[in-house]
């Protein structure tokens, strides 16, 4: 859970897409820029908050419907008993439609990342909004994206395994994606007046000592956790 | 407008846009002239093909050989003379169409065979149009 909130993109969506939107978008008007950013960062921030909020709620659920039965969490099916066991027939439905709308979330997103960062890598037209007749190499990516996803599962990987070993590696790739970034947002070549201060550089840096003190606590869970 | 240009920083790797502002790409590689007497010219910039592929790697430019097997180096590459290039910022654009490039070949090819085969792939007044 708390790797995924760290997801590495939403650093580098976050940071450096400040400094093109200001080259781009408003020329001259650092001041506006400013409040934009930090805005965007008070955004993200309150969403953070309220999704820590929200997987702390779901721990807790879990152990208090797992921890009088004894049982050990190690199979997605066991899920459900976090919903069906207090809500009954209705909760089990409940438990359907966020596994649902929880699994739709997830493959949009990652789906659209790996596109977004072939077709931006390589300058071909992309968007949500176009149709995909015009911009087919994009929307082949993502087409055949959702299908190479399956192959796993359908070989017969252990569904929560693998979730295990992908949230680590998500964990590990912060700090990977952190220190290039400290290096070109200090370079004032590059980035002109919009360079980073000490306060930005300190944040980053704590970041990325966080995702990595995450990772190494998250690499015992994933060997002698319930998976 | 050349004042000052940066080949490396301004140029290698811009997003190119073609004469209706569509993506077109990123410039793979700068072709300069070389002149007797004189400083060199810079003289096309290289789109797509094998030339993008050496810009990638041992990996990719191998992947091409298994591939495309027998084919000229120049195949699927755009040679954009630079006396076409309009405007260089946040991307270069140059006085090209889209559908006339051939490093766009991969892109026509799963438009026109696969991507518009499927429903809702296009919008209704366009097809009208066609």
């Amino acid at each position: 859970m708390i790797a995924a909130g760290l997801a590495g993109y939403a650093v580098l969506l976050l940071t450096a897409g400040v400094p093109a939107l200001a080259r781009a978008a408003w020329p001259g008007r650092a001041p506006q820029l400013a409040i934009f950013a930090w805005l965007a960062l008070a955004g993200s921030a309150a969403a953070s908050v309220v999704l820590s909020g929200l997987a702390l709620t779901v721990l807790l659920c879990s152990a208090m419907v797992f921890m009088p039965r004894s049982l050990e969490a190690d199979a997605y099916e066991q899920i459900s008993l976090v919903l069906a066991s207090p809500l009954g027939r209705g909760g089990f439905s409940l438990f359907l439609i966020t596994l649902c709308i929880t699994c739709f979330g997830a493959t949009v997103e990652i789906t659209l990342a790996g596109a977004y960062l072939l077709a931006q890598g390589l300058g071909w037209p992309w968007s949500e909004n176009m149709k995909p007749a015009k911009d087919a190499r994009f929307a082949a990516t993502y087409t055949v994206l959702i299908a190479l996803a399956a192959v796993p599962i359908a070989l017969g990987a252990d569904p929560l395994r693998l979730t295990n070993i992908s949230m680590v590696v998500s964990a590990a790739s912060l700090p990977v994606t952190v220190i290039p970034l400290i290096v070109l947002m200090n370079d004032r070549r590059v980035m002109t007046s919009h360079s980073n201060g000490w306060f930005s550089n300190i944040a980053l840096v704590l970041l990325a000592l966080m995702a990595l003190v995450l990772f190494v606590a998250a690499m015992p869970l994933r060997w002698f956790g319930g998976a | 407008m050349n004042d000052g240009l940066d080949l490396r920083h301004d140029v290698l790797d811009a997003q190119l846009v073609d004469r209706h502002r569509e993506h077109i790409g990123r410039c793979d590689t700068v072709m300069l002239e070389l002149r007797d007497g004189r400083p060199p010219r810079v003289a096309a910039i290289l789109i797509g093909g094998a030339v993008r592929d050496e810009r990638i790697g041992r990996w990719m430019q191998a992947l091409r050989r298994l591939v495309h097997r027998g084919e000229a180096r120049s195949d699927g590459v755009s040679r954009i003379p630079f006396a076409a290039v309009q405007s260089i910022g946040d991307t270069i654009q140059v006085d090209v169409l889209r559908d006339e490039l051939p490093s766009e070949n991969v892109e026509r090819w799963l438009a026109e065979r696969v991507v518009c085969h499927i429903p809702g792939a296009q919008g209704k007044q366009e097809k009208q149009v066609r």
